[in-house]
């Protein structure tokens, strides 16, 4: 039998992921792959599958898949009030799920994006080394009522039960600090506004996976806004003419043309992908060494 | 060679030789590029070199920043500046700078009390430097822009402009490699995909090449959209 999902309703967007496609910037290819690494790996893991399997990343909630084959999967991510005939979807745990069931993502409880991990991982096109969806590069598109997305063979034995202790589950709150390693243009702005960035808070207005916007205390520029420009990456916080910081996510473009205060450490990206609009943002400065030694207690599993 | 060392994030390692469009600063950007290219760091996942400097990405979970800067501060050492030119391709990309293709080509012409020949005559003349490829996939920065053609963007922009579309805004020309919106001056169009993402060569455009635009007929332009392959173009 075919192991297929079909996808009945899409939701806002429902697209698949993996760890992305780096190698290809120099060619303004940007390196794309799943807003919450965390979640996919842990995903991944849970279910015996390799970290870097393609999963999919279910945006904001109003999403139906139906399952043609028995088989079991792992939700992570956000809490996007998942069930199955109306049973709720544990997160971080591996359940199984029989032919002909449904699995619904109503809305938002808690973040914005959930991850559908599948033991043996999602098949789809390969671009450029990996299956992430970039639609600006044409490297896929996101799924539409109709789609049918195919899962790859399991070597050996189905996953057998398995849980995410619950202290590495992260916790997602409506109040965020990102942590944050300054940039060599931090000296583009004023003192005193660069102080009051890091002491006030500032809110989530929108965003989409190439960026997003937060409305706050506005940076000050000494000159001007506009640079020369320079590498972006996902975390990069630019700030264009009216001070208010855009902070660059997953499909980040490769170069930007506006001054940066700084970059979000790998270690806080998942709190970026989860970020719901209301959300309220600290800002902290960490030196690299600092982010090396949060990332390294991040990976420990 | 003056430079200086920054972190991106804790994700790459930016190497910043200043702050302005020169080729001074190109020439030091493509020396230092080529040299970490040709050393193959193992850890390193992308190398990007832009207007003022080159990126080193590096695996973070494999490697500390300190060591990647050990490294490259090694190899800087090394760096001939006189190798940054050497090698230069030249890409020479046929745009037809007629009717629907260039909207604006008129009206550009006027503002600068030109024909729509002379137009045509200075944007295709000089031999234009890839200072750098970002923004969308396969986008060349370009310079060597007459003077005479400088324009100031739309007052609005437009909410389509087609792929491979040739346009000319501020000091700048460039081509759209996929379709966006835009406040550029259009002019013309290729029929030439500058990236694709199914083809051996994806990108049309490193950093460092050369481009020459030259004017062909909407015939020829046809003909080459129809049967013309990327390597025709390269010299």
């Amino acid at each position: 039998m075919e192991q297929l999902i079909q996808v009945s309703k899409p939701g806002l967007f429902l697209s698949v992921q993996d760890l992305g496609r780096p190698g290809y910037q120099h060619l303004g290819v940007p390196a794309s792959g799943a807003m919450d690494r965390y979640a996919l790996i842990m995903g991944n893991r849970l279910l015996n599958n390799e970290d870097g399997f393609a999963a999919l990343e279910i945006t904001f909630g109003g999403t139906e898949l139906t399952f043609k084959y028995d088989t079991v999967i792992c939700v992570t991510g956000g809490d996007l009030a998942a069930h199955i005939d109306y049973e709720p979807v544990p997160l971080w745990e591996t359940i199984k799920v029989q032919q002909g069931q449904q699995l619904i993502f109503e809305r938002p409880i808690q973040g914005m994006r959930a991850y559908l991990c599948v033991a043996g991982g999602i098949q789809s096109e390969v671009w450029l080394g990996s299956q992430s969806t970039f639609e600006k590069g044409k490297m896929g598109s996101r799924l539409v009522e109709g789609d049918v997305v195919k899962v790859g063979q399991v070597e050996g034995d189905q996953p057998s039960f398995s849980s995410l202790r619950r202290d590495l589950r992260p916790i997602l709150t409506k109040k965020v600090t990102l942590r944050v390693i300054a940039s060599q243009m931090e000296l583009e702005f004023t003192t005193a506004s660069v102080s009051k960035f890091y002491q006030s808070s500032y809110v989530f207005k929108k965003g989409d996976r190439m960026g997003c916007m937060l409305e706050g205390a506005p940076l000050v520029h000494n000159s001007t806004a506009d640079i020369v420009s320079d590498v972006v990456t996902y975390g990069t916080i630019q700030v264009p003419a009216d001070g208010q910081p855009m902070i660059l996510l997953a499909d980040s473009q490769t170069t930007g043309g506006y001054t940066t205060i700084g970059t979000v450490i790998s270690a806080d990206h998942w709190k970026l992908a989860q970020m719901a609009p209301g959300t309220t943002v600290q800002f902290e400065k960490v030196s690299v060494e600092e982010a090396e030694w949060l990332q390294q207690l991040w990976q420990q599993f | 060679m003056d430079y200086s060392l920054h972190p991106l994030g804790n994700q790459a390692l930016i190497i910043t030789f200043g702050d302005e469009i020169s080729k001074t600063l190109h020439e030091k950007v493509i020396a230092t590029y080529k040299s970490l290219k040709r050393a193959h760091i193992p850890y390193v996942t992308d190398l990007v070199p832009t207007y003022r400097s080159v990126a080193v990405y590096y695996n973070w979970r494999t490697v500390s920043y300190f060591e990647v800067e050990q490294c490259v501060q090694d190899i800087l050492k090394t760096v001939q500046l006189e190798e940054g030119l050497r090698e230069q391709k030249v890409i020479k990309l046929p745009v037809c700078y007629e009717g629907e293709f260039a909207p604006d080509l008129q009206s550009l012409a006027e503002f600068h009390t030109m024909s729509q020949q002379e137009v045509i005559e200075r944007h295709s003349d000089p031999n234009y430097l890839v200072y750098m490829v970002g923004f969308l996939p396969g986008f060349p920065y370009l310079g060597g822009l007459d003077d005479k053609l400088e324009t100031p963007r739309l007052q609005t922009p437009r909410a389509e402009v087609p792929r491979g579309s040739v346009g000319i805004a501020g000091k700048q020309t460039g081509v759209y490699p996929v379709s966006s919106p835009g406040g550029w001056h259009i002019i013309g169009n290729t029929p030439i995909k500058l990236f694709d993402v199914k083809r051996e060569q994806l990108a049309l455009f490193e950093v460092g090449d050369q481009l020459k635009f030259y004017s062909v007929t909407r015939s020829e332009y046809d003909w080459i959209d129809e049967k013309g392959r990327v390597e025709d173009f390269i010299h």
